[in-house]
């Protein structure tokens, strides 16, 4: 051997493995220490880029658990806007390190933060999850109670992951002076009042975020021994910075640091680095939009593409969604509404159901005193309403034959969905309304 | 005495006639066009037109008994997924430990969303009516889950196999949106006006001996709002 590099394979060269070729030739990811399995439980936290990882392996069939996701009472919109759904659980974007292993010590009770709630105009704000409630919570017990639910569902969900998949976003964050605690966003952007003195900037060294990473891996371990890591470094720009310097060459600053810390943590077991910064930040292409932090979709897909075929092992895709996971549960909505408001209907007037034009005009005749006030109820008004008393005192025999009548002669809806119920009454082995 | 409204307004209507009291109660359940009236062309609730003329025609303060259904469908039975709320009126209320939280202004807007049709001919009343309105609070939720479940559930809809939600949750859900067709109420000019205490327990449930079938009040319960709305006549 002339020399060390002669006999290098071609992807470590430049030449080879990126000069004049077009973006989809080049693969820089190459063999990947680790596999996602089908069976493996998959959590995703960080910056934006760690939200569309996890849309993309659910869009391709693959279950990522979701523990705090909207009830399906709620519309999309508003299930959006609660941040149900964007991630695993609702902490929102978490964007520094410190900010995740913060996440952790106060789901476990290591660590209560001084500062636990800013008001704003009458309403409690989060301040670790500032953007996850619109408008903040309408009391302090309502935030406490929904913080509680919260944190049952990080340490649930940090105790049985498989994987976990961290996007590195930020090096910069504010904080409290008081006790160390920091915010995803500087108090008075969304939320409470900025303090000078109370409230101060870090902007972590490559070390800092390397031990905190370090930290919270080695703490979530202790609870998760076979947990595996996969860490990736946001290529999107910071919008702001508050050093004083242009904020490209904050940006390159911040995101060489984030770079080295995700390099540096690998050094632990199973922890992982997935180069989808450098997929996207590769020279010569033109993967941002013309504000030149946001990624074309086009990159995006790349980068699912490269992450699915040396990360995510082929095999059966499982259901994207478990047992009494939002499809489910969607159905259940579905047919609890149904159930709930045909029950609230014959409850509130079982005759409108069934009630021809000529029997309403009856009714109405009454109210407006337009003819006879005591025009009677009709024979199968009366009929059904003996029927309905028959079947409150247990005797569904008898109150089925009236109905059966009943629905022979004019069979409607509401006649049929009484018999359904009786009958299931009296055939316990019958399927429930639910089935 | 006139009133307008739904299903609560028969407890009205069965009181009248035992005191032989005059009270014109309409309920729109029993009109054609149902209990929703119809819908005009841009897909907005309005009265059918013999209601509408009769509203217009009322001279004297008009009773809306309008709605009330929304904390009962979404709260009388159940949930597949069982939920409750802090209700930010009276937050220290009970929460049911085996329930998910939902933030309670999502839970407003699911009842302002199940309302919207109600609340749609409330515009319509305050466009129709040209005396005093007053809209009366539906009467406040039955405490005994055990009598719901037994003359509601388990013989009219036997082959249900769904629960019968926790007591708390009924009167936070009644809570709320009450507060929510008040707020609905102010800038319509329209009255809104709470149940009287006296038919209330400690707790805020309807008293037992105004109970009706489980989800109304009975003519006892009728006959204290008909001198209670004497008062704002």
């Amino acid at each position: 051997m002339k020399h060390p590099y002669e006999d290098l394979p071609d992807e470590r060269r430049w030449s080879q493995a990126v000069a004049n070729r077009p973006d989809t030739a080049i693969d820089p990811v190459g063999g990947f220490p680790t596999r996602i399995r089908p069976q493996d439980l998959v959590v995703s936290a960080g910056s934006c880029f760690a939200q569309r990882i996890t849309h993309h392996m659910e869009a391709r069939g693959r279950y990522c658990e979701r523990l705090e996701t909207a009830h399906p009472l709620l519309e999309p919109e508003v299930a959006e806007a609660y941040g149900y759904g964007t991630y695993a659980a609702r902490y929102g974007n978490i964007y520094t390190p410190r900010q995740l292993l913060q996440l952790w010590r106060r789901a476990t009770g290591a660590f209560v933060p001084r500062e636990t709630y800013w008001q704003d105009d009458g309403a409690f704000y989060d301040p670790f999850r500032s953007t996850i409630q619109p408008g903040g919570f309408a009391s302090l017990e309502e935030l406490e109670a929904d913080r509680a639910q919260h944190f049952r569902a990080v340490v649930d969900l940090f105790t049985r992951m498989d994987v976990f998949i961290f996007t590195l976003g930020l090096s910069e964050c504010w904080g409290s002076a008081e006790d160390g605690a920091v915010y995803p966003l500087c108090p008075g952007v969304v939320s409470g009042t900025f303090v000078p003195g109370r409230h101060v900037q870090s902007n972590f060294s490559a070390a800092q975020m390397t031990q905190d990473l370090r930290t919270f891996i080695e703490e979530v371990r202790e609870v998760n021994p076979e947990l595996r890591v996969i860490l990736t470094v946001s290529p999107q720009p910071q919008m702001v910075t508050t050093e004083e310097r242009h904020v490209v060459v904050e940006a390159g600053s911040s995101k060489a640091r984030l770079r080295i810390a995700a390099e540096e943590a690998c050094a632990l077991p199973d922890v992982f680095y997935f180069p989808s910064y450098e997929i996207s930040t590769l020279p010569g292409s033109h993967h941002f939009t013309a504000d030149r932090r946001t990624l074309e979709d086009s990159c995006i897909e790349r980068v699912m593409h490269l992450f699915f075929r040396h990360v995510v092992e082929e095999g059966p895709a499982e259901s994207a969604q478990a047992p009494g996971g939002d499809q489910a549960s969607a159905e259940a909505t579905h047919n609890f509404v149904e159930e709930a408001t045909r029950v609230i209907q014959v409850l509130c007037d079982e005759d409108f159901l069934d009630s021809t034009e000529e029997e309403t005009n009856v009714l109405i005749s009454r109210i407006f005193q337009e003819s006879d006030a005591a025009a009677p109820v009709t024979e199968a008004e009366s009929e059904k309403m003996r029927a309905r008393r028959l079947a409150i005192e247990g005797d569904y025999a008898q109150a089925i034959s009236i109905v059966e009548k009943l629905y022979r002669d004019d069979p409607r809806p509401g006649l049929a969905w009484l018999l359904d119920c009786w009958r299931a009454a009296m055939n316990p082995q019958a399927k429930t309304l639910q089935n | 005495m006139f009133c307008i409204g739904h299903s609560h307004i028969d407890a009205i209507h069965m009181a009248a006639e035992e005191r032989n009291f005059p009270v014109e109660a309409i309920n729109l359940w029993k009109l054609p066009g149902g209990p929703l009236g119809q819908c005009d062309a841009q897909g907005k609730s309005r009265f059918t037109d013999p209601v509408a003329a009769r509203l217009t025609a009322q001279v004297g303060p008009i009773f809306s008994h309008l709605g009330g259904n929304p904390p009962a469908m979404i709260g009388t039975l159940a949930h597949p997924r069982p939920f409750d709320f802090v209700l930010p009126s009276e937050p220290g209320l009970p929460l049911d430990p085996g329930a998910e939280l939902i933030p309670s202004s999502a839970v407003a807007s699911i009842l302002r969303k199940i309302a919207r049709p109600w609340i749609g001919l409330m515009h319509e009343l305050a466009r129709l009516g040209d005396g005093p309105i007053y809209q009366v609070e539906p009467p406040p939720p039955n405490e005994d889950s055990e009598q719901i479940a037994k003359t509601v559930l388990r013989n009219l809809f036997p082959g249900m196999s769904r629960e019968v939600t926790p007591a708390h949750l009924r009167y936070k859900l009644w809570r709320l949106h009450s507060e929510l067709i008040s707020e609905v109420c102010l800038p319509l000019g329209i009255q809104f006006v709470p149940v009287p205490p006296s038919v209330q327990t400690p707790d805020g449930y309807l008293l037992p001996e105004y109970r009706g079938d489980g989800a109304h009040g009975n003519s006892a319960y009728g006959s204290i709002l008909i001198d209670y709305m004497e008062t704002f006549a």
